[in-house]
């Protein structure tokens, strides 16, 4: 029986085939629809990814869908100051003039988009083409930017190219499960449960979870907690490599054969004793060597990331010390053996394949010419235009905030709560010309908009998302949008028409206007690359269910999992990227790489010593503010917030304090407290308990309405990984003030 | 002495009386006709570059070539967007230009190296600058803000490779508005991946060298880029052990805020231009929230959960994961 939740009393006239439109798990659900109205989902029955299971989200997604705040007309920032209804001709119209004046007197770096981890494929490909082969600006990124960014910097790192190796079928096949600052139980929660019946299967994998927080997953799953201080992962996990080496748990051979710079990992981890490692994360050093010897005697081991190693300190160099453990064990490439690099977004992974993030399309090398020139074949462009370095969301930022981008698309994204920072994004904000396109004109985006483009969500549009285990499923439209709301990719493409965009023989630069057309595309332009889609259509991936790339003529079937032959796209030819310096972020030349570091197809260990946060604690800041999610709740709520099931599990923010830390403080369970950076503050009820260790709070970053002090990323400082440039959002050295006490009780005291 | 009138050339190019003989035709030029040529010179110019690029060894240079070829293609695109709006074609691919400077490039790589090659592109910077000179007099509108800052790109990369090349050879300092070692304070001729200078400053420069990609930044750069950091951060940077504060320098010392900022106010005036830092735009009159405060969900809507775990192992999570207020234990 699949979960499902429907409207009581609903008539279900049928179900269309989608995939969930929360996480990257990419679970398949069948929307219920009754008229033009949906009314239900429920899990897809016998699907590889899902079996029929849900999430909480997952099930009350389609709430958002019908939402009587759902943006239905253009809107336009009159000279009142108030938004106004305007007609999509008056919208598009001004937004194509202030494009063209900003580029025409200051050049590309005047503009700039911002798009997001929760279109479609077909989507991001149109937008990614329009920028780089159109418009010929770099200022292209997603908010992939803070979520999935390390993911893809350490797979180039490590392995010469993004794409994650494994399959979700490895958990069921592996003795060891290592989750690394991913907290499963409400971030992935269908992984979860397959991994929950994985743990009563015949392996019985044990579990380590690595979080400074004692989470859902660790009461539900975990074998052992490491409970690390914030900001140490890189320490914790160079300890881990170093026991495995010095016990022998290694395989050589295939160190020898498949991989470059283990000495200079070795003699790097080799420091890390668990003494030294427990001073630094403080980690009891026996639990430790429990840990490396779990990883090191188990025959398969399959690991995860998330935002513990992706937002915290040393994001990169932490996530390539997750590779690391699997290229010194040799687990990779064989079922049950995977480092799973996740992503955090529905369609993080087609962001990233298709270029909308500011890389080229299909892993291509901007610095690699003859990738350049292959790529300006397949879109009969000057190749003189392409290869442009692309610029991060950080960055990007940045230049608003000094003037240089005049004009901003925001893209089904809201950076006005989400940005690390916070403060000065506002500002930066609210002095650009920014068009925001988004289904709802009350975000907190939205709210600062000069255009407000309206537009299709999960349901009312047909396209392709990627999940984690690089799975192609086609979600067909199940309802039309409402009002003039359009979906992503019309808007796109009518952008591009608009500006008279062409190709060097003077043809629309988008010559399709279907998405099953710009798929066909996508499918040529990604033919013979690492994430090659050739081989799928959308009548197979119907069919299918699902199809894992590559997938090619000579593979329909797709690939479960890369890397089988132990061969790795690092030649300087293939390689996506030419070895980045860790700490700085800098990155090879086309000839030195060659020339002196070509793995020529072996993975490369990457090794860094631990350096502590760059926000210190101090005795005016004594205390490490970090941040997260809730299970019940999607970054800043502009879908799950509007689910009554959703807002009243988690209805409001909470600032998690460690009882002796509270005992000290004098506060108590429910006080409104203040917790001040060097650059901002937050207020809300504490919730004191033992959740998190001394010397830390957690607070939930879903909230942050313009107005008022709820938004944990007004703590967090203008600091980002060199390598990914992911914001670090999960370290702000703060201190805490009791604010005022209530007789109120909490809102999770309260009975429903 | 051509060079040295280019500077000043230049400078009076941007105010609107261009020193240079104008090669304007009797009839104004259409825009296409005004800057098609331009366009297809740039292309060529960028495929010379690229040339440059895949022969080039000294990563510095390679990093100054990538930076020449960023400004080439914003000068193309700024054109080609004012023909686009005119609803023109788009720009020619000039093939046999192209072709010829390719292979002109490698030629002059291949005979004289690093200092040929900037030479070579000095030389057709200065035909670029004159031809923009030029059609600064007959552009207007929008037209003539893109030609306008085209010229400023041009000019600004003449005075870096004449920089180079006075450095390099000892020749050609002269045309140059500062004194030389305003543009290289070191003993070695080296370029800065920010400025693509050496120029001085109270810090030390920053150099990285092999297994690490090579990097440098110059003493002047790092000055800069080291203002540039937010007070929360300035105030902790001493704090920071040597190794780290140098790695955060050189972080933002490559990333493109810092690189325009370099162009904008350190070029502009070594070349004989004003800063020109752009200014934050003012805050908009706004009315928030912009409509009305998001409502409460719909509490009438009311819907049949079902959930079924697949197996023992799930049951307890589940049962927990959708009572929707047992979870927040673990919060």
């Amino acid at each position: 029986m699949p979960f499902s939740q429907i409207d009581t009393n609903a008539a279900i006239d049928r179900w269309v085939p989608s995939t969930c439109g929360l996480c990257s798990i990419g679970c398949r659900v069948d929307i219920g629809v009754s008229g033009q109205t949906i009314v239900g989902v429920r899990g897809h029955v016998g699907h590889p990814v899902n079996s029929g299971r849900l999430g909480p989200k997952g099930l009350n997604q389609y709430f958002a869908n019908r939402h009587p705040h759902r943006a239905t007309a253009p809107l336009i920032r009159g000279r009142d100051g108030r938004l106004l209804h305007a007609t999509w001709d008056d919208a598009m119209a001004l937004m194509v003039d202030r494009f063209n004046e900003a580029l025409a007197i200051d050049g590309p770096d005047a503009v700039a988009i911002y798009n997001s981890g929760q279109l479609l494929l077909e989507e991001y490909y149109t937008l990614g083409k329009i920028a780089r082969a159109g418009l010929g600006i770099a200022n292209i990124d997603a908010n992939t930017r803070l979520c999935t960014a390390t993911t893809a910097a350490s797979l180039m790192e490590n392995f010469g190219a993004d794409g994650p190796p494994g399959a979700y079928e490895d958990f069921e096949q592996t003795e060891c499960i290592v989750l690394v600052g991913h907290n499963a139980a409400e971030q992935s929660t269908v992984l979860w449960m397959r991994i929950l019946a994985a743990k009563a299967g015949p392996l019985h994998p044990k579990i380590i979870v690595i979080d400074p927080r004692r989470t859902f997953t660790v009461a539900t799953g975990a074998d052992l907690h490491l409970q690390l201080k914030p900001g140490t992962n890189v320490a914790l996990l160079n300890g881990i490599c170093n026991l495995l080496i010095e016990n022998g748990w290694i395989d050589r051979d295939f160190i020898a054969q498949h991989t470059i710079k283990f000495e200079q990992l070795r003699d790097i981890v080799s420091t890390y004793t668990p003494e030294h490692v427990e001073r630094i994360c403080g980690v009891p050093s026996d639990k430790l060597r429990q840990a490396a010897e779990w990883i090191g005697t188990s025959r398969t081991t399959v690991s995860t990331c998330l935002q513990g190693v992706y937002q915290s300190n040393q994001a990169t160099a932490a996530a390539c010390a997750v590779n690391n453990i699997h290229l010194l064990t040799g687990k990779i490439g064989r079922p049950g053996c995977a480092p799973f690099q996740f992503a955090g977004q529905p369609s993080s992974m087609s962001t990233r394949e298709t270029g909308a993030d500011g890389t080229y399309p299909a892993y291509r090398n901007w610095e690699d010419a003859n990738h350049m020139i292959d790529l300006a074949a397949r879109w009969n462009v000057p190749v003189e235009l392409l290869g442009k370095k692309p610029v991060g969301a950080p960055e990007i930022f940045e230049l608003c905030e000094h003037g240089y981008v005049k004009v901003l698309w925001n893209i089904a994204t809201n950076p006005a709560v989400s940005m690390m920072n916070r403060t000065s994004h506002l500002r930066t904000l609210n002095g650009v010309f920014l068009i925001v396109q988004d289904c709802f004109a009350d975000t907190e985006t939205a709210q600062l908009a000069d255009v407000v483009l309206p537009s299709a969500m999960w349901g009312e549009k047909t396209g392709c998302m990627t999940n984690a285990e690089r799975r192609v499923t086609l979600l067909r439209k199940a309802v039309d949008p409402p009002g003039e709301a359009k979906s992503d990719f019309d808007i796109f493409v009518d952008f591009a028409a608009r500006m008279n965009l062409r190709d060097a023989d003077g043809a629309p630069l988008i010559q399709y206007i279907d998405p099953e057309d710009a798929f066909d595309e996508w499918r040529m332009v990604s033919r013979g690359c690492i994430p090659d889609y050739s081989g799928m259509s959308y009548e197979r991936l119907d069919e299918t269910g699902g199809l894992q790339w590559p997938c090619t003529d000579a593979r329909p079937e797709g690939t479960t999992r890369l890397y089988s032959d132990l061969s790795f796209p690092t030649a300087w030819y293939v390689s996506e990227s030419y070895e980045k310096d860790i700490e700085t972020g800098h990155e090879h030349t086309l000839n030195e790489y060659r020339e002196k570091r070509d793995p020529r197809g072996r993975a490369v260990f990457v090794a860094t010593d631990y350096q502590p946060p760059n926000d210190t604690t101090d005795a005016e800041f004594p205390l490490i503010a970090i941040s997260g999610r809730q299970v019940y709740h999607w970054h800043t709520r502009t879908k799950t917030g509007r689910a009554p099931l959703l807002h009243d599990a988690a209805p409001g923010i909470f600032i998690s304090v460690n009882e002796e830390d509270a005992a000290e403080l004098g506060i108590r369970d429910g006080d409104i407290i203040e917790v001040i950076s060097r650059r901002g503050s937050v207020g809300g009820p504490a919730k004191v308990g033992d959740v998190v260790p001394r010397g830390v709070v957690f607070i939930p970053f879903h909230y942050g309405e313009l107005g008022d002090v709820h938004a944990a990323n007004n703590l967090m400082p203008k600091l980002w990984d060199p390598v990914s440039k992911q914001p670090v959002q999960k370290i702000a050295a703060v201190r805490v003030e009791a604010a005022a006490r209530t007789s109120e009780e909490p809102w999770w005291q309260r009975k429903p | 002495m051509a060079t040295k009138t280019v500077g000043r050339a230049a400078g009076h190019s941007l105010s609107g009386s261009p020193q240079v003989p104008s090669t304007a035709p009797q009839r104004p030029p259409s825009l296409v006709e005004l800057f098609h040529p331009l366009i297809a010179r740039e292309i060529a110019a960028i495929g010379a570059i690229d040339s440059a690029i895949a022969h080039e060894s000294h990563p510095s240079y390679v990093v100054l070539l990538h930076a020449t070829k960023l400004n080439k293609q914003a000068n193309v695109e700024q054109m080609a967007t004012v023909i686009r709006m005119t609803g023109g074609d788009p720009p020619e691919q000039a093939v046999l230009r192209k072709l010829m400077m390719k292979a002109q490039t490698v030629l002059t790589w291949r005979l004289g190296g690093t200092t040929a090659t900037l030479s070579a592109m000095r030389f057709a910077e200065l035909d670029l600058l004159r031809r923009y000179t030029s059609a600064l007099d007959h552009a207007d509108g929008l037209a003539r803000h893109a030609v306008r800052k085209a010229l400023t790109r041009t000019i600004v990369q003449w005075h870096i490779l004449t920089a180079h090349l006075a450095r390099q050879t000892g020749r050609g300092a002269s045309m140059l508005p500062r004194p030389l070692r305003e543009y290289f304070a070191g003993q070695t001729p080296k370029a800065c991946m920010r400025c693509h200078l050496d120029r001085p400053g109270s810090h030390p420069p920053l150099e990285r060298v092999d297994p690490h990609p090579y990097t440098y930044i110059c003493a002047g750069c790092h000055d800069d880029v080291r203002a540039e950091f937010p007070p929360d951060l300035a105030s902790q940077m001493d704090g920071w052990p040597p190794r780290v504060q140098d790695a955060r320098v050189l972080q933002h010392a490559i990333g493109r805020p810092s690189t325009l900022h370099a162009f904008h106010a350190v070029l502009q005036p070594l070349s004989g231009l004003p800063v020109e830092v752009p200014v934050p735009a003012v805050a908009k009159a706004i009315i928030v929230p912009a409509i009305e405060p998001p409502p409460q969900p719909a509490a009438h809507e009311s819907a049949t959960t079902q959930v079924d775990p697949m197996s023992e192992g799930e049951r307890e999570y589940v049962a927990t994961l959708f009572d929707y207020r047992s979870v927040r234990r673990f919060w």
